[in-house]
């Protein structure tokens, strides 16, 4: 028995053990047939073994189908991390086949219009070609927006925010019915871990506010923000260890093949968070949004669905 | 009419070529190649290779057989000129009269900056040298302007991604801007009230090929049997070049555009092969070719000039476009055509943003005010008609160090707040950056110069101001960095929640 099949066998093992892994996959394919209210849904969904595409129809599934958050003739806005001029394999970005997946689904579910932007920090025309985004936004018949001109932002106030009081917000994300946050989750040298919080980082246009005003408040006061997203959806397919958010070389990745689903955007980064080796203790802005009333960095208070392909 | 009307439509062909190459390089880049091998300059200040010579050869054997057609379609300078000149004639039809021939200041002006240039010492001939002079006023005044309507216009089409939206916004510089501009207005001046006279005492490239039309076998001339001396030809001429009571025209002044040939009643004058010297004909004597050797001459003296005068030794101030090697390499080099100005998708090759000295003045050079070096771009180096910047591959292109990191933690926002930040380890693509843990459980930069390219990205998302806490400091030599083998990541278990 080598040491994969050990560790497969043992996870087997611990998730029988438990049983609510088996429990919660009838039910979540019991939910998808037929949606229910809302508190019926798990707080968060964890999926591995698949690819990023086949792990979101899975965790979507489970979470009560795409129906249950976008309604026909709804504008939807998928906020992907495009933030590096990498290509797909460099696990900087986004996977460009997860967020083709989430438009088609938004797209089947009646969606009027999907709209997909980022604020890069690089330049934003070598981002969106060279991520794969562009053409996969493109293909599944979503909208390409710019996000590099201030003329596209407008200020906003953030009144429980205890440093970011007002930010200039980009035009879309104020006026989509429907917000998916999408990032892919990544080692980070300033913020610690790049996941759900991080990536709204990329709707704003001043970032270095944030930078030079506490980044860890900046990140969870923006979470307080009467917009917040619908869903978020991290991709952990693969992960930045180190050397992130941009990464030296394909060294600083790891393959975890996971994918996690929460409405709750501070659950979800704790969850992240373990799966970087890290306690939500380590990250500051967690226990921030925390404390700002955002979510919950609780996990054993909460229900979560662990489904493995 | 068909010949002048032929030149119209070159020069409007290649007039629009130019612009749309330094106004969108992103969309109309593949043009430059076809275009600019037509260019004397370019072939002649590159690197020797027989394509250029074969170039040179033939804009001279074109100018021997049909005179200074280069100088009315070719020539994007020429083109210019003649659009000032279309303009003046909306208002008014006043013509620029005989004008004197100042042919011993052209020759004397253009043997002393080649003179000049050959000796290393580039900023006279880059200064009027005409593919330059047109490249600074496209880049530096008609790109920005035109970028500056893309970008309004598509906020009208929404924040979809588009043409226009996708235009590369320049930054004016202030003092680059005055100097581009003051060079547009003096031309326009000299345009407006003397025509081409620039073509015919300022402009290197014309001194040259004036001594070559002078013999050419098609030129324009009267035939004194027929010709009145009413002087409707030279009302028309933009060169001034016609002396209509000696019934002559001074071919090495002629710039071809033919104006002229229409407006004759008695058909006195024509375009036709002509026998004969030129000299003879027009009775002018120059002594053109005497103060060309003259000048060369003079300038030959720039060779003796002690090399420490040259910008080797300036004060290290300005980071180079990857490729361009060192300082003296670079100004010695580069005719400030601004191509790459217009072209850097980054808007971070700058024209006289941080100059070593007066020798450089409106050589471009690198500010992460608005950018970084892209680490996948290489555009400057494959575009470069001279090759100031030489080419050099992507993959290699992220290797080279342009300039080196400095640090200063005093100004930090880590030690001066207390607080997080990391902007610069975040965009350093080769982590010559990176965040170390602090106090108070705080990271802070940590910098490795060895394995620092230069490219400013650090020093562009710093948020401190007015002084950066992290910059880019020029180097003296670009050269390569070596990246130490990376550690492997420990596997990890797959299809295992940690959570």
């Amino acid at each position: 028995m080598d040491r994969r099949k050990f560790i497969a066998l043992l996870s087997t093992l611990a998730a029988a053990h438990n049983l609510r892994f088996p429990l919660s996959l009838k039910a979540a394919e019991a939910t998808a047939a037929a949606p229910a209210t809302s508190s019926a849904f798990p707080d968060l969904i964890g999926v591995t073994g698949g690819t990023p595409a086949m792990m979101f129809d899975r965790a979507i599934a489970a979470a009560g189908g795409i129906d249950r958050f976008v309604k026909p003739g709804q504008k939807v806005l998928v906020k992907p991390n495009i933030g590096w001029d990498k290509k797909p394999e460099e696990g900087a970005n986004t996977s460009p086949e997860l967020v083709k997946r989430i438009i088609e689904l938004c797209i089947k579910a009646g969606a009027g219009e999907v709209r997909v932007f980022d604020n890069t920090c690089n330049h934003w025309q070598a981002c969106y070609g060279n991520s794969g985004i562009e053409q996969a936004v493109k293909e599944a018949g979503g909208k390409m927006l710019m996000a590099d001109d201030a003329s596209l932002y407008t200020k906003v106030e953030v009144p429980a925010g205890k440093v970011l009081k007002t930010t200039n917000v980009h035009q879309a994300w104020l006026d989509s019915d429907v917000i998916i946050n999408v990032p892919i989750l990544k080692h980070h040298g300033g913020a610690r871990m790049t996941a759900a919080m991080k990536n709204l980082m990329g709707v704003v246009s001043d970032r270095r506010f944030y930078h030079s005003n506490d980044l860890h408040q900046c990140i969870a006061d923006f979470t307080t923000f009467s917009k917040k997203p619908t869903l978020n959806i991290i991709d952990a397919y693969t992960v930045m260890m180190r050397n992130g958010p941009r990464g030296v070389s394909t060294a600083d990745l790891v393959t975890r093949k996971m994918l996690l689903m929460s409405t709750d955007i501070v659950a979800i980064d704790t969850a992240a968070a373990r799966i970087m080796e890290l306690g939500h203790q380590d990250i500051a802005y967690i226990g921030k949004a925390f404390e700002l009333g955002s979510g919950s960095n609780s996990l054993d208070k909460l229900r979560i669905e662990r489904l493995t392909m | 009419m068909v010949l002048k009307n032929l030149r119209r439509i070159a020069g409007v062909v290649m007039l629009a070529a130019f612009i749309l190459i330094f106004v969108r390089f992103d969309s109309f880049g593949g043009l430059a190649n076809a275009a600019f091998i037509t260019q004397f300059s370019l072939s002649a200040a590159g690197p020797f290779l027989w394509s250029a010579l074969l170039i040179i050869a033939s804009i001279l054997l074109l100018t021997a057989l049909a005179g200074r057609v280069y100088c009315s379609i070719l020539c994007p300078l020429g083109l210019i000129q003649d659009a000032i000149i279309r303009v003046k004639r909306l208002f008014t039809k006043a013509s620029f009269g005989q004008l004197p021939d100042l042919s011993l200041l052209h020759y004397l002006l253009a043997g002393s900056v080649i003179g000049l240039a050959s000796a290393g010492i580039l900023l006279p001939l880059s200064l009027i040298e005409p593919f330059a002079l047109a490249g600074r006023l496209l880049a530096d005044l008609v790109q920005p302007l035109a970028t500056m309507i893309f970008k309004f216009i598509a906020g009208i089409m929404g924040g979809g991604v588009g043409w226009f939206g996708q235009a590369s916004l320049k930054a004016f510089d202030s003092f680059n801007t005055t100097l581009v501009a003051a060079s547009l207005i003096l031309l326009s001046f000299l345009c407006l009230i003397w025509g081409r006279i620039y073509c015919n005492s300022i402009c290197p490239v014309g001194a040259l090929l004036r001594l070559i039309a002078k013999h050419s076998r098609l030129r324009v001339s009267i035939d004194a049997n027929k010709c009145v001396s009413c002087g409707s030809c030279a009302k028309v001429c933009k060169a001034g070049c016609i002396d209509t009571r000696e019934k002559l025209v001074d071919h090495s002044r002629c710039i071809a555009c033919f104006n002229c040939l229409d407006t004759c009643k008695f058909s006195a004058i024509g375009y036709q092969l002509t026998q004969g010297s030129a000299m003879k004909q027009c009775g002018i004597f120059s002594p053109g070719r005497r103060a060309f050797a003259g000048g060369v001459a003079a300038t030959a003296a720039a060779w003796l000039l002690p090399r420490q005068l040259l910008p080797a030794t300036e004060p290290l101030m300005a980071i180079l476009p990857p490729g361009a090697g060192n300082q003296a390499l670079f100004t010695a080099r580069c005719i400030s055509c601004h191509l790459c100005v217009a072209a850097c998708p980054s808007a971070i090759i700058r024209p006289a943003s941080r100059q070593p000295g007066l020798l450089s003045i409106q050589q471009p050079s690198l500010s992460f005010e608005h950018g970084m070096c892209e680490q996948n771009c290489n555009l400057c180096s494959q575009i470069c008609p001279v090759m100031a910047i030489r080419p050099i591959i992507s993959e290699q292109k992220r290797f080279l160090k342009i300039g080196e990191v400095f640090y200063d933690k005093s100004i930090c926002v880590v030690e001066t707040n207390g607080t997080d930040c990391g902007a610069c380890a975040e965009h350093c693509p080769t982590q010559a950056v990176k965040m170390v843990p602090y106090r108070n459980n705080l990271m802070i930069p940590q910098t490795d110069p060895s394995i620092c390219i230069g490219c400013g990205s650090c020093e562009h998302i710093c948020p401190v101001r007015p002084r950066r806490a992290i910059v880019v400091n020029p180097i003296k030599e670009q050269t390569f960095i070596t990246m130490p083998e990376q550690e492997k990541l420990p596997e990890k278990a797959e299809n295992e929640f940690p959570f």
